[in-house]
Parts: C-alpha cells; sequence; structure tokens
C-alpha cells in the first residue's frame, strides 16, 4: 500500500514509531509528515482564517500546530482518530493567536489591505460571511467552523472539544440560525 | 432551525469558501528540523574549562533565573485559570478517586490540589468521596461509587458555564449567588436539574433513575427526554417550534427546600416514545410543526391546538402505560416525577456543602496534611468525620479548624489550629494509649528531631514507655527526605513483596498474613492455612486475598477480617503469582485447574476458565472486569472476555512466560524475562502496540510491579531501576543503583528504593529531583503514603518525609 493509501492513524502512527526510534527527521519522516500536510494544511488555515486570523497569522498558527504535531508524535495512539487529536492542536494554536492578536489589535496604515481588481461581488459576499463568523461567540464560531470546514462529524467535534454532544448540536443549531440572520439582514444573497 | 434549514446554510457557507494560499511543506519542515536541533544543543569545537565553566555558570544562572520565572509564571496562569471558572480544584479526596483526562484514555489517581478542566472524568471507588470547587463560586462533592463527567466548563463572556454529567452514584453541591448568565446544572441520562444559589445533591442508580434531593431554594428539573430534539433534527419541527415543545410539553418541575424527586428512567422513555408517537402522527395529519402553528392561543391554557393534539395524544400513552393522569395544566414531564420528604442521608451529605467552605480566592488556600501515630486514626473536622489519617485537604487561610482524631485503644486527640501558614500546613499527632499498666520510671527523649516535641516522665517498660508517651506535635515544616521517626519492631524481615493498600501493609510469611501499621506495628498475624505456603498478598475492591501452593482462596478486609473463602480455586506457583483482584472481582491462577473467577466481595463464583496448560504468571483485569488478560507458561497470552465467557484472542508471545502480566485498559504489559523484552499488546485484541528490549533485565530475578501507569522495573544484577510508562513503553526513569536490596515502590512522580547497604533513595522521574538518606542494616522493604517513605531494614523501620 502506498503512501497515499495509507489512512490517517495509520500514517501518524509510524511516525510516533519512527521519533520513538530517534528516526524523527529520517526520510521517511518526512514523507509521512508531507502526506499529512498535503491532506490538512488548506482546512487549518481556512479554519484559522474564519476564526478571525489575517492570512499571514493564520499560516504562522498551522505552521506552529503541525511542528507541534510532529514533535509529539509519539504520544499519538493508533485507536484514536487523528483528525479529533490534530484539530484539537490546531484550535489550541488558533485560540492562543487569535486572543494575543485581540489583545494587541493595532492597525497600521501599511496593513490595510487596499481592494483591488479581485474586488467583486462574490468576493464581498465571501469576506462578508467570514466576517459574520469572525464575530460569533467564541463557542459557536468554533463548532461551526469545525464543522463546516474541517468536514468533522458532530460526534468528532465532542470529542476534539470535549463538549457534549447535544451542546454541540445546540451550538450548530444557534451559530446557522444566527448566520442566515446576519446574510437576510445584509441582503448578501 | 430543521435539518433541512441546516444544510441548506451550510452549502450556503460551503460554496462562498474562500481558499487561502498556503505556505508549501518545505518552509514547515525546515521549521521543523530548526525546532527539533535546537533540542539537541550542540557543543561545537573544543573549549577550554575555563571558558567551558563560565559558560555552564551563566546557564545555570540563567536556568535557574527562568524556572523560578515559569514557576512564577504557571501559578500566576493556573490561578487565573481557577479564578475564572475555567478550571476547578480538588480540595479534598478521601480513599481512591481517579480522574481521566479529556484526551486521555487512561484513569489515574487523582490527589488533593490538582486542577480539573472541561472534558475531564472522574471517578470514586466504594468507600471514597471527594470534593473540588470552583473557587469562589461553588463546591461540588462526590459520594463513593460516582461516576461524573466535566461536560462543560467555561466562562464564556465572564458568566460561568458549569454543567456536570453524572453517569453513576451521587453528587451534592452548593454554588454561591450565580451571575446573571451563569449555569450550574447536573445532567443524568433522565434528567438536568438546574440551579441558582441553592444547595442540592443529584443521584442516579444502575438503571438511570434520577434523585434530585433539595436542601435550600428551589431546584427546577427537566426529564431529559430526546423525542423533540430528534424530530427538529429529522425536519418535523422547527427549531423555534421544539423550543416552545419542549417548554409546553415538558416543561420543568420546581423542587423545593425539604423535597426530593425521583424520576425514573422507565418512564421517562415512555414519555419519550409517546411524544414521538404523538408528534409524527400530528405531522402526518397537518405537516411540520413551525413557530407560526404555535403562535395563535387557541385553548384557555394559551396553548395552541397543535401543542393540545400532540399534549393529547402523548398524555393518553402515558396514562395508559404508567396509569398516571396529568392535569391538563401541568407539563407532562411532571407525571414521569414523584415527589417525596428529603431523606435522611440526602440530608446529611447536603450538610458536607455548605458556603462556608466555598474558597474564596487561590491566593489564600493552605494544604493541610494531617497524619497521626497510629495511622488509620479517624479525623473529625469541626465534629464531622471526614476521613482518616493520612488526611490531606485544602481550606482557607486563617481559617480554624478543630481537629479530632480517635482511634480504638488510644485517648481522642483533640486540638484547634489556627490556618495561618501560606501554603502548605504538615500536622502530625501523636495519640496516647488508653490504660497501659507502668512499673519503672524511664525518661522519654523525642523521637522526631525534626519536630518540636514536648514530652513527659512516665513508667513503663521501654516498649510501653514508646506507646504512653504523650507527645504533643506542634506544626513544622518538613522537607522530603527529613527523618520523621525511627522505630524497633519484633517483625519477621521474610516478608515476600509486601503490599501498601489504604494505610496498612499486607505481608506473607509460610501460612500467616500479616497486617502492619505504616510505622511497622503488627497489627493483627493471621494463620491462614495448617501447613502450605500462601501467596503473595494481593489488593483491590476493598479486601486482601491470598492464595496457596494448595489450591484455595482467601479474603480479608484491611483490619485482617476474613470475609469469605473458596477451596475450589486450583494450586499456584508459588513467585511470581497471586490472585488478582478489581472491577467486582478476583481471579486465582494455577498450575493444575485453570483460572477460577469469583466476584470479589462474596466469593460467589463468575467463571471458570479451564486452561490445560500451567499458569505462573498473575493474570490482568481490563476494561471493567470484562476482559481478563492471561498467560500460560509455554508463551502464549490470551484476551478472555469473562461475559461471554469466550476465548477473544490468543498471541504466542515468547517461549516462556513467568512473570506477572501488568498494565491497564490501555495496554496489557507482557515481559518476556529471557530477552529483556516488554511487549505493550492492546488487551481488546492482542495486537501489539509497543515492544521494548532492556537489556539489562534478562534474567531478573525482581517481578515488575505496576503502579498508577507505570511499570517499574528492577535488576538487582545489573544494579539497575526502570520506570516505564505503560501505555507507551515509554522509559520515565533510567537510574543505576549498586546493591538493589528491596522492591522499589512508586508514590506520584516519585519512585523510592532501598539498597543491601542501607541507602534509602527518591526520584522524581518527572522533576529530576532526588534524595538519599542511610539507614543500619540492608532494606528489605519500602513503601510510601501520602506523608512518608518507609524502610524496613532487619527488626526496624524508619518513616522519612517524602
Amino acid at each position: 500500500m502506498g503512501i497515499k493509501e495509507l489512512p490517517d492513524n495509520d500514517l501518524a502512527w509510524r511516525m510516533g514509531q519512527l521519533a520513538k526510534d530517534g528516526e524523527r527527521g529520517s526520510g521517511p519522516f518526512e514523507q509521512y509528515a508531507e502526506e499529512l500536510y498535503s491532506r490538512y494544511a488548506k482546512q487549518a488555515v481556512n479554519l484559522s482564517c474564519y476564526y478571525g486570523l489575517r492570512i499571514d497569522d493564520a499560516n504562522d498558527a498551522v505552521q506552529t500546530a503541525f511542528i507541534k504535531a510532529f514533535r509529539s508524535i509519539a504520544s499519538y495512539r493508533k485507536d484514536k482518530v487523528f483528525k479529533n487529536w490534530f484539530f484539537k492542536i490546531v484550535l489550541n494554536c488558533v485560540r492562543d493567536s487569535y486572543n494575543q492578536k485581540k489583545r494587541n489589535f493595532h492597525s497600521d496604515i501599511d496593513d490595510v489591505e487596499i481592494p483591488n481588481e479581485h474586488f467583486s461581488k462574490e468576493f464581498h459576499i465571501s469576506m462578508s460571511i467570514r466576517g459574520i463568523i469572525n464575530e460569533l461567540p467564541d463557542k459557536l464560531k468554533e463548532v461551526l467552523i469545525l464543522k463546516v470546514y474541517t468536514g468533522m462529524s458532530i460526534e468528532e467535534i465532542s470529542r476534539a472539544t470535549g463538549v457534549s454532544v447535544r451542546q454541540i448540536h445546540n451550538r450548530i443549531n444557534q451559530a446557522y440560525t444566527v448566520v442566515k440572520k446576519k446574510i437576510e439582514e445584509e441582503e448578501l444573497i | 432551525m430543521n435539518f433541512q434549514e441546516q444544510n441548506d446554510v451550510e452549502r450556503l457557507l460551503l460554496d462562498h469558501t474562500i481558499e487561502e494560499k498556503i505556505v508549501d511543506f518545505h518552509t514547515i519542515w525546515g521549521y521543523y528540523k530548526d525546532a527539533e536541533r535546537s533540542k539537541e544543543v550542540p557543543m561545537s569545537g573544543k573549549k577550554g574549562g575555563a571558558k567551558v565553566a563560565i559558560w555552564l555558570s551563566l546557564f545555570a544562572i540563567v536556568a535557574v533565573a527562568g524556572w523560578f520565572g515559569m514557576t512564577k509564571y504557571t501559578a500566576m496562569k493556573q490561578q487565573q485559570t481557577l479564578e475564572s471558572g475555567n478550571a476547578m480544584l480538588v480540595t479534598l479526596i478521601v480513599g481512591d478517586v481517579e480522574v481521566k483526562k479529556s484526551g486521555s484514555g487512561d484513569w489515574t489517581a487523582l490527589y488533593v490540589d490538582d486542577v480539573l478542566k472541561m472534558g475531564d472524568e472522574i471517578k470514586t471507588a466504594d468507600e471514597s468521596y471527594c470534593e473540588i470547587q470552583m473557587i469562589g463560586r461553588g463546591i461540588y462533592r462526590l459520594e463513593s461509587g460516582t461516576e461524573m463527567a466535566l461536560s462543560q466548563l467555561e466562562n464564556v463572556n465572564g458568566a460561568v458555564q458549569a454543567t456536570m454529567t453524572l453517569n453513576s452514584g451521587q453528587v451534592a453541591l452548593k454554588p454561591e449567588k450565580l451571575h446573571e448568565g451563569e449555569t450550574f446544572q447536573v445532567e443524568t441520562s433522565t434528567a438536568i436539574a438546574a440551579v441558582r444559589g441553592t444547595r442540592f445533591s443529584v443521584a442516579v442508580n444502575g438503571d438511570g433513575d434520577t434523585s434530585v434531593a433539595v436542601a435550600e431554594g428551589t431546584v427546577a428539573v427537566a426529564p431529559n427526554v430526546t423525542a423533540i430534539d430528534d424530530a427538529a433534527n429529522r425536519g418535523l419541527v422547527s427549531q423555534g417550534a421544539a423550543d416552545t415543545l419542549q417548554e409546553q410539553l415538558v416543561g420543568t418541575t420546581p423542587v423545593t427546600a425539604g423535597e426530593e424527586l425521583n424520576v425514573m428512567t422507565s418512564s421517562v422513555k415512555t414519555l419519550d416514545a409517546a411524544l414521538t408517537t404523538a408528534i409524527e402522527t400530528t405531522v402526518s395529519n397537518s405537516g411540520a410543526i413551525t413557530e407560526d402553528k404555535l403562535t395563535a392561543p387557541d385553548s384557555p391554557t394559551g396553548q395552541s391546538e397543535v401543542v393540545l393534539a400532540v399534549r393529547d395524544m402523548a398524555a393518553a400513552d402515558v396514562a395508559a402505560a404508567t396509569g398516571t393522569t396529568a392535569a391538563p395544566d401541568v407539563p407532562l414531564g411532571s407525571v414521569v416525577a414523584t415527589r417525596r420528604a428529603i431523606s435522611e442521608q440526602a440530608l446529611a451529605i447536603l450538610d458536607q456543602v455548605t458556603e462556608d467552605k466555598i474558597i474564596q480566592n487561590v491566593v489564600e488556600m493552605v494544604k493541610v496534611a494531617v497524619n497521626s501515630q497510629p495511622q488509620g486514626a479517624v479525623v473529625f473536622v469541626d465534629g464531622v468525620r471526614v476521613g482518616t489519617t493520612p488526611y490531606v485537604q485544602i481550606v482557607q487561610k486563617n481559617s480554624e479548624i478543630a481537629l479530632t482524631l480517635t482511634a480504638d485503644g488510644y485517648n481522642d486527640y483533640n486540638q484547634t489550629y489556627k490556618v495561618d501558614a501560606n501554603t502548605r500546613m504538615n500536622i502530625v499527632a501523636v495519640m496516647d494509649r488508653v490504660n497501659v499498666p507502668v512499673s519503672t520510671t524511664v525518661s522519654v527523649e523525642p523521637t522526631n528531631a525534626e519536630v518540636a516535641a514536648v514530652t513527659t516522665t512516665v513508667a513503663g517498660t521501654a516498649e510501653q514507655v514508646a506507646a504512653v508517651s504523650t507527645t504533643t506535635t506542634t506544626v513544622k515544616q518538613i522537607l522530603p527526605g527529613d527523618l520523621l521517626w525511627n522505630k524497633s519492631i519484633a517483625f519477621v524481615s521474610e516478608t515476600k513483596d509486601p503490599v501498601t493498600y489504604r494505610g496498612t501493609m499486607f505481608a506473607t510469611v509460610g501460612n500467616k498474613l500479616y497486617v502492619i501499621s505504616p510505622n511497622g506495628t503488627v497489627l493483627k498475624t493471621v494463620t491462614v492455612i495448617d501447613s502450605g505456603t500462601l501467596t503473595k498478598p494481593t489488593v483491590g475492591d476493598g479486601l486482601v486475598f491470598v492464595g496457596s501452593d494448595g489450591g484455595g482462596v482467601w479474603a480479608f478486609d484491611t483490619s485482617g477480617n476474613k470475609v469469605w473463602s473458596k477451596s475450589d480455586a486450583g494450586k499456584e506457583m508459588m513467585g511470581g503469582v497471586s490472585p488478582v483482584a478489581g472491577s467486582g472481582i478476583v481471579a486465582v491462577p494455577s498450575i493444575d485447574n485453570g483460572i477460577s473467577v469469583y466476584d470479589s466481595q462474596s466469593g460467589a463464583t463468575v467463571a471458570h476458565i479451564s486452561e490445560p496448560q500451567q499458569i505462573f504468571s498473575k493474570p490482568l483485569i481490563v476494561n471493567g472486569g470484562k476482559i481478563l488478560v492471561y498467560a500460560v507458561e509455554q508463551g502464549d497470552v490470551i484476551g478472555y472476555d469473562l461475559q461471554a465467557k469466550t476465548e477473544l484472542w490468543r498471541k504466542k508471545i515468547a517461549n516462556r512466560i513467568i512473570m506477572p502480566i501488568l498494565g491497564n485498559d490501555s495496554a496489557a504489559v507482557v515481559f518476556d524475562r529471557d530477552s529483556g523484552t516488554f511487549y505493550g499488546l492492546n488487551p481488546s485484541t492482542g495486537d501489539q502496540v509497543w515492544s521494548k528490549v532492556l537489556a539489562a533485565t534478562v534474567k531478573t530475578t525482581y517481578y515488575p510491579v505496576y503502579i498508577s501507569g507505570k511499570i517499574l522495573v528492577i535488576s538487582k544484577e545489573a544494579d539497575k531501576v526502570y520506570v516505564l510508562y505503560a501505555k507507551t513503553g515509554e522509559i520515565l526513569l533510567n537510574k543505576t543503583i549498586a546493591g538493589i536490596s528491596s522492591y522499589p515502590f512508586v508514590s506520584g512522580e516519585w519512585v523510592y528504593v532501598g539498597t543491601s547497604s542501607g541507602g534509602v533513595y527518591g526520584f522524581n522521574y518527572s522533576s529530576g529531583a532526588s534524595w538519599s538518606k542511610t539507614v543500619s542494616g540492608a532494606v528489605s522493604m519500602i513503601s510510601a503514603d501520602d506523608n512518608g517513605v518507609y524502610a524496613l531494614t532487619a527488626g526496624t523501620v524508619t518513616g522519612f518525609a517524602r
């Protein structure tokens, strides 16, 4: 079975075994790491942006999350769902970065992005939706992002966040209701 | 919002997703390699001795300053977390209490001062209980046999949201007056009890029946029905309508002070089924139930036609099933609950959760440790029985505690202490023996040089004097490794692998079982069999068990009183084999009759595993007593399903297995002594999870020991001590100690070991801290509890502070 066909938990477990054997920087370790990166980097960056981070900060947070995951891969247990384990790390990194940015928030004139030729109607809708999601209370925002942009199931989100399944149901429902209402109010669609 | 509407929103969001550019993998890989390299701290080039010394000194200064800084930082962070309501503090533990941290699969021991967060689970064993506090906000007390999860514990925009899921047992709680938007609730499979500033308890039995008792204020109890949520998820009911239906059909039942409300699982299921049928019927007649249909009041009760229709149908079904008819203006939820006066038992538990116990802030809490001689004395604080020594509790600084200790054969010890220490206060009480005959006059010197002591002149033999000296101990900071006391005892030191359990040591020699206090006093000697040899003792489920080379098994309580015995268990191989107990069963392996499994409390036969091959090793009970993992001498390891009474798996692991199977639900650890290889197996499947070769352990004569998730391995022959993490095989400690002569003992993060030259060593495998002391003679046994480390040499026990 080639690397592409290996399930996530198998890849992660193999990396863990290599790490335990002192082979953290080896060729196979890097190959497995690259495969996991190709599977989840985009989802992780999307999650970070929808959480409220700018793209540079999102890439930094995701980079930190991957490095943390690779360095602690020896503690990964094969019977765990890799996605839950990994996105728990991502969420922690994103939260840290977001809280830090929120505290130190300031906007230099040089940082302000000037609308350019990409500023189309579609771009306006998408950015507005992202803004609506950014502004949700953290507990609603987290479950919505995990559900929509990582494709995790309710049960998986419950495990990754430590919140009961019932609560996740309620939060998703609340989050969707708020988002729908705001989209309608702003007449985006 | 129904399922379809949710799908529509999700699709809309996905359609308008902005795909951001991500950095390429090789950039991240470069950073990862840098991070790994920085861990290695390369030392390139040779440096002169002076330069190296200067660099090392500078490094040491920076490291020490950094350590203090980090410690301070960590403490501050912890304080913030606790005071914000995002975590809870363990303030009292009595008996065996375990925690499963969020994201971990393992239960590990919980200690006073531990911090609990959202997603953590706690369970208390029989005769055990604990108190946890949300600083400045409330106190929870978990009674024995309780399993509870901290499902939600977070500060959301300044409002604390606390939901505990009670799976079994009983919890009593007293929250402070809550602020706007804050939630304190306890959820079981059948009911949700929500509160604002009151005092109440929730209990759930094995069938899920829930009982809510209230001592102050009012609690709103709602049966935990899922029919309406399910209907909303299926699109039969809109979300807005679901909330209205929940309120009007199910509702909450108020429970006031002095009342107890019982919610039966069977009744909740009946109501759930009735509501499901009624909703489906209504929807098939008149379409999905939406908010519009619920707005116009069509009845004197203000309920709409649809609600009335669903209610009538469901009420009829419930009445048919239970014989109880709901009054028209009462929500159906009240039908499934029965009310009565609060029980004495519930009141007694609620008396333990009072407002004055709630710690107001982190900097004002003090850890109070109480120990006594003799150990095991019953402790009363402010007249309330709180446990036995050794006892630890966290209390508010500058509070006063009236301490009373009682023990059979001793005068009561009464003393009031003002808790004015900054962080920790140690109290060691030496109790006076009652009515000791005296004949000669002897002056008694204090036995503990480290503790300020006042002695009186008494009369008696030297042994009696030790007992009658009225030593009043004052409070003093004791450091790890400090001598506590040193006492000569008349006890045989030829014990086989003694075990320490609930503050008492148990050991067997020949046909006798000895019950020994940690300070070396033989409390009881039991002649178990007329002839033959007993196995080493094993403990679990509150009892002590021994087998014998002639067959049979005996169960004793922790005072050494026989509880039951069985003669049909097979003969046990001497050495590493002993019965194994836990999760309500005891399994007795044998060389001639397979494995006999009994109910640990009654001795009733649970199963018998026919195994034609000889068993030389102690088995392992996992998965709450559902699976037994054992090995036969010829090297096969077997997983046996005790419920289905079938073999789950059988794997050939080694040529010969004679060492005990150790571990927990995460890994069954098998030791091949011939090759020095340890294998971690998945207990459910037998799949190998990890393996580790420790060459120094080849042919070791000491049996590995399991304590709190760790495997302790020593090789007297190679002067080695290892601690392995059972789950992963990771080596937590690797020490070389010459002349090891005792089994090591693990307590918390500390490992203790004794040597033939009288060395007593303590190592912390987490912080790297260590200490060593010397006693006279070879150390044959070592054990520890919350307050001391006890080293046994021929005829003497010495106690050191941890």
